[in-house]
């Protein structure tokens, strides 16, 4: 009798809150989203969120919903660490970032002490391969990239390269420094590193200059989109002809909205085939378009890949496996370009390709 | 609670409460439910009107946020739009500096004048990055979305949200075609949020303003992660522009409902929220006012109910005290009575109860009385019984003792009785004897007799001479004759010795070997005399060479016996008859006798007893019925064998003797 007075309260109660479906899975995503590097910290939450709806459209990870958490590190190490706290405090089952190696550095400990899996979805920089920690990293490093850098373009001719490189992100582009240089010096070249700090009101047409008196056959810009777009135009207003190349770092949308004319004909690094007739890659583009209304560049791929190679895992995974495990296990996983896997220190290995700019568009070359 | 089991045998102990609980639950119950009931009704009907009104409210500020921000874009795009003719008609300077005062009034961050070609031609920016103007200068921004989009319509265009060339920050631009140029301007990022601030200082609930990409243009109250991800995906399907759309949102993992409202000019969505469910805060206190009541109820009842239940049980006290008393035996008291028609009822019942009970009690005192007498009474009784039954016993055994005496007086007449026919068969052997000498005897001295007579005659006719022929008759009469003498007294001898060896046997029990055969012949011998005067034959079958070791005075009484019984009884009045004798051996050293008759057989009625004592079927015609008998025992004590009858009326009797070789050993016998 009792029993039943207390389920009908317990009913009545109930009525009222309204039943709560199950908790969501949360997954964090860190990337700058304000100041300069917005470009690739928008691309690389988009990416994340084509991947979240996808896997929520198919009824989520073990009946639960899956909900990304947006954190802005500004490319700023003060606010990189608060965004890492805020992010374990609300316990997400992973970080999908950082995009730029310098936070990488400062994000990477706090996550190692956590116990968080970091996968960066465009940290490329040689110094966080090869090592069995949080980190995991979707495509290859700078060495690859570099190293393809430099037969290319040694192939067309170059044997002297002035290579601008931002200050401000040392943890990449030192790396890619280093490995360029290495790469081409045993192809008989010569390379002369500039350094530059980004800013908004940096004197760009300097660094340019400088660049020039170098004499060299090539102009390698190893900077942001933005700073890559405007410097591309400081070169072309002082040398229309000089042959002009950037890192992937450069190789978003933003490159060419923000470069216009001056970025035409500059060759580009990628690790995806923006190109590819792929069908599943086609539907996963024309949805990107259809939400985004723009164009999915590499950082938004790469952090496509990245999630869903989380969320494989999180699903796949058995007992008490943690994720880490389970990512280094569960693979290979599913990208937009193909299946990859991580290997045992959570590297990964792609094959780096040339691309350019052909009338506003990214085109393959190789 | 558990039940009992109905066939009687209880599994679980049946759970007890007190009646004081009972009613307090019952009373909790009821008023909890009453009160449940009228609260999920006040409830039902408050909460859906609570909440409709909020909507209302809501679609009203989503609504009036959406203009206000129309109304404030508009007036930045006139203000940009007065600039609108300066690069035509304006030295190049005086364009830079009406860039630089227009930048000043505020809103934007930036202002840049792009040639036909997308080229920035001028720029104005903040004070702090006034060296950004110089890269800025010269830049292509003929891809920039604002200026394709720009070029594409024709007209005056706000953007979405999108990457400053300035400082790659996240902004909104508008885009003011000036003749052969166009102009752009970005909004200061603070402005948005400043101008939602205003608007919606008394919301304290998240507020949000997205372009049409979904991307967040500004926001209040939100979460860091609501104010920087995507909502293109929220929003799908949203159209909003007549009236707005209500939607549930999740904002800081709460449910909200929310009003989205959409700017045609801009189209972006302008969502004003309030939380959905029991976080709304006029639904939580109509909840926790209407749950304050239930409280109270519950805990009005849980104060009156004991004092109830007191008063009720004080009732039901006084009814089990007086049925423990009655429980306890005492019959006598009334039944107090209370205010409650039911416990009355059953107060006056149990009196009843009580009466009853008391004339109960006193029938089984009577009843146990007139019990007690009849116990008394059979007591008595068998007292009586047992001292006749000791009577009885005693002169039972006093008939009995008689019995036991008659009984072997009995036993001794019968001993005697044998003896008696054995000394009468004695008798009656000598008489046969006797019978049987005279013949011969008679024969030889009738023989001698002439003999004599003979002799006297010759030596009478010696004196006158005796001739020859005389002589030689005289002779051959004297050998005839005294051959039969002779022949007459050796068959007297034989027969004298015969029946002395038959006495001899019969009366002294000797043991001895003898030949069967020759037994035989010897009793048929001494039975000659009467089987003469009968028509009948005997037959003899005995095989020659069967010798025993036994009695043979009973064996020779056995058979004299068989003999006359099958000539008195199985072939009395026949004029033709047979009684066969036969012999052979048998395994196991014995040999079977038989003595048959084709007579008249045993009747029915005495074949079963035919060997028991005085049975016979001559009784009081000289009968003693005592001959099949001496014969069974002579068969079975004397000569260790059995003997068995078949027989039939009309067919005749048969005697089958099986006999030992060698008889076992006797006492010596009187």
């Amino acid at each position: 009798m009792l029993r039943a007075a207390t389920v009908a309260l317990l009913l009545t109660t109930l009525m009222l809150g309204g039943c709560g479906e199950r908790e969501p899975l949360h997954i964090g995503f860190l990337g700058g989203l304000s100041g300069r590097g917005a470009d690739l910290g928008e691309a690389g939450r988009n990416g994340a969120q084509m991947a979240i709806d996808e896997v929520n459209r198919g009824g989520g990870i073990g009946g639960r919903q899956v909900e990304l958490v947006v954190r802005d590190d500004g490319h700023n190490g003060a606010q990189t660490i608060a965004a890492v706290n805020e992010l374990v405090a609300a316990r997400v089952a992973a970080i999908i970032g950082p995009m730029t190696s310098a936070m990488a550095e400062v994000a990477l400990p706090l996550a190692n002490n956590a116990g968080l899996p970091l996968v960066s979805p465009t940290v490329t920089a040689r110094k966080f391969f090869g090592v069995d920690d949080q980190l995991f990293l979707v495509m290859s490093s700078t060495r690859e990239e570099a190293a393809l850098s430099a037969q290319f373009h040694h192939g067309r001719g170059a044997r002297r390269v002035a290579l601008a490189y931002d200050a401000r992100n040392l943890a990449y582009t030192e790396s890619w420094l280093a490995e360029f240089s290495r790469s081409f010096q045993e192809f008989g070249g010569e390379v002369v590193g500039i350094a530059f700090e980004s800013a908004p009101d940096a004197d760009l047409g300097r660094v340019a200059e400088k660049a020039l008196a170098v004499r060299a056959d090539l102009v390698m810009l190893i900077a942001s989109a933005a700073d890559a777009a405007r410097l591309a135009q400081k070169f072309r207003e002082r040398d229309p002809k000089i042959p002009l190349a950037a890192s992937q770092w450069a190789t978003t949308q933003r490159l060419i909205e923000l470069g216009g004319s001056a970025v035409e004909g500059m060759f580009l690094h990628n690790y995806f085939d923006g190109q590819s007739r792929e069908p599943a890659f086609l539907r996963l583009r024309a949805a990107y378009v259809d939400r985004f209304r723009r164009e999915p560049d590499f950082a938004a791929i790469a952090s496509y890949d990245a999630t869903r190679a989380v969320l494989d895992a999180l699903t796949r995974r058995e007992g008490g496996e943690t994720l880490h495990d389970a990512l280094l296990k569960r693979g290979p996983f599913a990208g937009a370009e193909g299946n990859f896997s991580f290997n045992g220190n959570g590297d990964s290995s792609r094959v780096p390709r040339i691309t350019t700019v052909r009338d506003g568009q990214f085109a393959s070359v190789m | 609670m558990a039940e009992s089991g109905a066939s009687g045998t209880s599994t679980a102990p049946v759970r007890e409460w007190s009646l004081r609980s009972t009613l307090v639950a019952l009373l909790l119950l009821a008023s909890t439910l009453v009160f449940g009931i009228i609260a999920s009704s006040v409830l039902l009907y408050r909460v859906p009107l609570v909440v409709a009104e909020d909507r209302e409210q809501l679609l009203a500020d989503a609504d009036g946020l959406a203009r206000y921000f129309e109304q404030l874009l508009g007036a930045l795009e006139t203000r940009l739009g007065a600039l609108r003719s300066l690069p035509d008609r304006s030295l190049p300077e005086a364009v830079a500096d009406a860039l630089v005062d227009a930048l000043a009034e505020g809103g934007f961050q930036a202002i840049y004048l792009l040639d036909r070609d997308g080229q920035v031609v001028e720029a104005a920016v903040p004070e702090l990055l006034a060296g950004a103007a110089a890269n800025l200068r010269g830049a292509d921004l003929s891809r920039n979305p604002l200026v394709t989009e720009a070029r594409r319509l024709g007209r005056r265009t706000w953007s979405d949200r999108y990457l400053s060339p300035l400082n790659g920050g996240g902004t909104v631009g508008v885009a003011v075609p000036a003749g052969q140029y166009l102009l752009i301007a970005e909004l200061a990022p603070d402005f948005a949020r400043e101008a939602i601030t205003r608007l919606t200082a008394r919301i304290a609930f998240p507020v949000l303003v997205v372009d049409r990409a979904g991307e967040p243009v500004g926001g209040r109250n939100l979460g860091a992660s609501d104010l920087l991800r995507n909502w293109g995906a929220d929003f799908a399907g949203v159209v909003g522009i007549e009236g707005g759309e209500l939607r549930e949102l999740r904002f800081d993992e709460r449910l909200h409902d929310a009003a989205i409202a959409r700017s045609g000019r801009l189209g972006w969505l302008f969502v004003v929220t309030r939380p959905a469910g029991f976080d709304n805060p006029r639904v939580r206190i109509a909840v926790l006012i209407v749950g304050a009541g239930m409280l109270a109820a519950i805990i009005l009842s849980l104060v009156f109910a004991p004092l109830w239940a007191r008063r009720l049980s004080a009732s039901l006290q006084a009814l089990t005290a007086r049925t423990r008393a009655m429980a306890a035996g005492d019959y006598s008291a009334s039944v107090p009575r209370g205010r409650i028609v039911e416990f009355n009822q059953l107060a006056a019942d149990m009196e009843k109860m009580a009466r009853a009970v008391r004339q109960r009690q006193a029938e089984l005192e009577r009843s146990e009385q007139r019990l007690r007498r009849s116990l008394q009474r059979v007591r008595e009784l068998n007292i009586d019984l047992e001292s006749r039954v000791e009577r009885r016993t005693a002169a039972l055994e006093l008939a009995n003792q008689e019995l036991s005496q008659a009984l072997s007086t009995l036993q001794v007449a019968q001993t005697e009785l044998a003896r008696t026919e054995t000394l009468a068969a004695l008798g009656n052997l000598v008489g046969g004897v006797a019978h049987e000498l005279n013949t011969p005897i008679g024969n030889a001295v009738m023989a001698a007799s002439t003999l004599n007579d003979e002799v006297v005659e010759f030596a009478r006719t010696l004196g006158e001479g005796v001739r020859r022929s005389r002589l030689e008759a005289f002779a051959a009469r004297v050998e005839q004759g005294t051959a039969i003498a002779l022949r007459n007294l050796q068959r007297a001898s034989e027969l004298i010795s015969s029946f002395k060896q038959v006495a001899v046997d019969q009366t002294s029990m000797q043991r001895r070997s003898f030949d069967l055969g020759e037994l035989v012949d010897e009793i048929l011998l001494t039975l000659q005399p009467m089987l003469r005067r009968t028509p009948f034959k005997v037959e003899r079958d005995i095989p020659g060479d069967i010798t025993l070791d036994s009695y043979p005075g009973s064996l020779g009484q056995i058979l004299t016996n068989l003999l006359g019984n099958a000539i008195v009884h199985g072939l009395e009045g026949r004029d033709s008859g047979t009684v066969r004798i036969a012999a052979r051996a048998v395994e196991g050293g014995r040999i079977e006798l038989q003595v048959a008759d084709d007579g008249a057989g045993i009747a029915p009625d005495l074949y079963d007893r035919i060997f028991e004592p005085f049975v016979t079927s001559k009784a009081g015609r000289g009968g003693t019925g005592l001959g099949l008998h001496i014969v069974w025992n002579a068969v079975t004590a004397v000569l260790g064998g059995t003997i068995a009858v078949d027989s039939e009326p009309g067919r005749g009797t048969s005697f089958r003797i099986l006999l030992p070789r060698v008889a076992p050993q006797q006492e010596a016998a009187g």
